[in-house]
């Protein structure tokens, strides 16, 4: 019996975010890099922060009540 | 690193002008940004209509949540990586070099140079009824240099801007035929 709980989305979820910090700070070295860190660059590096840790807390905020060990799948093999 | 070290001041050298496209280049992707933030909206409206029982679902309403959460943090590193490759295309112009710095994405960066006394001609291009409304435009440099054309595009002011780089080109010649 194989069964897949809930929070195998909430790993790919996890594994998402990990993938945007990357580019994220890939974003921020080439900023540095090119000594481009004036008011029109952090502004935007603030909004983009700012608006994914709204994200990230709505999303929290609507999730918290959610049994997350609950199964999704459940893929039972019939005995012969 | 600043901007000095990253385009390798000479002690002689001064930045004279720092130019990035216009910001109303930006605009259609700004518009473009907004209509895909909206897109969630209409579609949780046409999942309640046409599946009401998906918001009581225990299952399915976190995964979709999970998802519209992915979708919009998505679109806010594609607008924030968009910004940065027009903030990042920049042309320097000093009083010994023009160099051109372009960002091609996020893993890729392009910059040429020239000398300005191997400055041999340039062209600016107004084209459209935007460009002329905000007078904004390209850039078309001819050189004797290795890179033989240089081709900035989406500048305010071209023709202000072109003249600039020829009085200073002009400048330059005349200082580089009195050292030799």
């Amino acid at each position: 019996m194989i069964i897949v709980p809930l929070y195998a989305f909430l790993i790919i979820y996890g594994v998402f975010l990990l993938a945007c910090a990357g580019f994220f700070v890939v974003n921020v070295g080439n900023l540095v890099r090119t000594g481009t860190f004036t008011f029109a660059s952090l502004l935007a590096t603030f909004l983009f922060l700012s608006c994914t840790a709204i994200v990230v807390w709505g999303t929290w905020h609507t999730l918290q009540a959610v049994d997350w060990a609950q199964p999704i799948f459940n893929f039972t093999y019939a005995s012969v | 690193m600043r901007l000095s070290e990253c385009i390798h001041q000479k002690s002689y050298e001064r930045v004279t002008r720092l130019v990035r496209r216009h910001f109303i280049t930006l605009v259609p992707a700004l518009v473009v940004f907004a209509l895909l933030l909206t897109l969630p909206v209409g579609a949780a409206w046409l999942l309640r209509t046409v599946f009401p029982s998906l918001e009581t679902s225990a299952t399915l309403l976190p995964i979709i949540v999970l998802f519209g959460s992915g979708y919009y943090i998505a679109v806010l590193l594609f607008f924030y990586s968009y910004f940065l490759d027009f903030y990042l295309d920049l042309l320097v112009i000093t009083n010994d070099r023009l160099i051109d710095m372009e960002q091609v994405g996020i893993f890729a960066r392009h910059t040429a140079e020239v000398d300005l006394y191997k400055i041999q001609d340039i062209t600016s291009e107004v084209k459209g009824v935007f460009a002329s409304l905000f007078n904004y435009g390209d850039l078309l440099i001819q050189t004797a240099g290795a890179v033989e054309r240089f081709v900035v595009e989406g500048v305010p002011r071209p023709d202000t801007l072109r003249q600039e780089i020829l009085d200073l080109a002009t400048g330059d010649r005349a200082y580089h035929q009195k050292t030799t």
